[in-house]
């Protein structure tokens, strides 16, 4: 290899790389150093609990169309974005939502979010839109499983789809713990509890619930689901299940 | 003419003797025969059940057309909406044709019967609009196949409770009017589907739900 007209040698190719190297990682190592160390600021003696709010749909699914222009997916994100902000700093809450803005979200990664961040409570935000009374509806699930498929998953083990089975009773005090909050909250007419195969649930390692809430597609319902305070309203009522719910965890050691 | 010696009256007895063996070789050669066919039979029965049910069915035609069997009788089915009042699934009962056909058949004909929605005022239907029946079949476990067409998903509206009320109202119409039929598999054009629109994992096969023909409100 020539450069001009000196002939440069291995030796001094050598060092030249040996100086590139220790330009690109070892002085920019420091900060990357930093910015690693710096989030660790709650040395609270308190545990601080782990909530995941999941924003039913997104992207190219928008979900039911309770009318022109008011789509399932702005709403559950409306709904997850006003309970992380009720969240006082001082709660000793992490909130993560599954999605922060409107895009796909594949149905298995919204419960792999919350097994990743090692969460101790995952919600599932749903609407739907039915045609006759009651107006405003809530109706909470838990995941289901067949006496069969129970027995199943403890011979054959753990698999994705059987995860949340281990996890029924801890679910089952979660979602009666929402239904008290949403009764005592006033925002519903009638709160109704089911146990159904709901895919978003099957996967999570933790208490899990999804929350549907049901509006009637009449001037009165659309009128009222429109409204900033009655959304507001129903982020209150999910959010004090969830305090019900921490409240009791503390409670028994 | 000969007279009789000792000699030939053993020939006889020979003769006699060797006679019995024949017959018990014939006896022997008839039951092995039997044997080996009554052995095919039952291989051939094992090997394809569906020839038995075929014949069953080609015997039970014969005598529905001779007259011997009940002529076209009314069968009552149970078909279960969705209430308007009520959180839940409740029953309209309707009288369908039953021609004496196969199993196949009358889930098929309860099905059309469910996809043509409720008579009552305060039932609505449950299936999407345009959603076509493909076909139904049960296998030898009890699960029963039942085969939509693609508008199940299309013009389904989704909700994890709309998709619950979809899936419980075919399965407990079939599972209620068919007690042979213990679990139903939901296919969408012949294949497996996740979810109809995102809610409920429909890849397992599906038991009667007895709570959602009850209010389970809590109050």
């Amino acid at each position: 290899m020539t450069f001009g007209k000196k002939r440069l040698g291995p030796s001094f190719l050598f060092t030249y790389f040996c100086l590139i190297l220790l330009l690109l990682f070892g002085a920019g190592r420091p900060f990357f150093c930093f910015s690693q160390d710096l989030p660790s600021a709650d040395n609270n003696s308190l545990k601080t609990y782990c909530l995941v709010i999941d924003s039913g749909h997104g992207g190219k699914d928008s979900g039911v169309m309770l009318e022109a222009g008011l789509l399932e997916k702005d709403l559950t994100l409306d709904i997850a974005q006003k309970m992380r902000d009720l969240i006082s700093p001082d709660a000793g809450i992490k909130a993560i939502l599954t999605r922060s803005g409107d895009y796909d979200v594949p149905l298995e990664n919204r419960a792999a979010i919350a097994n990743h961040q090692k969460a101790d409570l995952f919600l599932s935000i749903h609407f739907s839109n039915h045609l006759y009374p009651p107006v405003k509806e809530l109706r909470v699930f838990i995941a289901a499983y067949s006496p069969e498929e129970m027995e199943y998953s403890s011979i054959k083990g753990e698999n994705w789809q059987s995860i949340q089975s281990k996890h029924l009773v801890e679910s089952r005090e979660f979602a009666h713990q929402i239904e008290n909050a949403a009764q005592k909250n006033g925002s519903f007419e009638s709160v109704n509890f089911l146990e159904a195969p709901v895919y978003v649930l099957e996967g999570a390692s933790m208490p899990a619930v999804e929350v549907e809430i049901g509006i009637a597609s009449t001037p009165e319902g659309l009128k009222k689901i429109e409204s900033e305070e009655y959304r507001l309203e129903i982020a209150k009522a999910l959010l004090q299940g969830i305090l019900d719910n921490i409240k009791a965890q503390e409670q028994t050691p | 003419m000969k007279p009789m010696t000792p000699r030939n009256s053993t020939a006889f007895q020979r003769l006699a003797i060797g006679n019995e063996g024949i017959i018990k070789q014939f006896i022997l050669i008839i039951l092995a025969l039997i044997i080996v066919s009554f052995g095919l039979w039952l291989w051939t029965e094992v090997k394809n059940p569906n020839q038995r049910i075929k014949r069953n069915q080609l015997l039970s035609k014969i005598l529905q057309e001779t007259g011997q069997s009940s002529e076209k009788e009314l069968s009552t089915i149970q078909l279960f909406f969705a209430s308007k009042a009520k959180f839940s699934l409740a029953v309209e009962t309707r009288e369908i044709k039953g021609e004496n056909s196969s199993v196949q058949q009358e889930v098929y004909r309860a099905l059309s019967e469910l996809i043509k929605g409720p008579t009552l005022d305060d039932l609505s239907p449950t299936i999407p609009v345009d959603t076509k029946l493909r076909s139904f079949y049960l296998d030898k476990n009890g699960v029963g196949y039942v085969d939509f067409s693609k508008e199940m998903i299309k013009n389904h509206q989704g909700g994890s409770w709309g998709e619950l009320i979809t899936i419980y109202s075919i399965v407990n119409t079939i599972t209620k009017n068919f007690p042979q039929v213990h679990q139903v598999k939901l296919l969408i054009d012949g294949l497996e589907v996740e979810t109809l629109r995102g809610h409920l994992d429909t890849r397992r096969a599906f038991s009667f739900n007895e709570s959602l023909t009850r209010t389970p409100q809590k109050q």
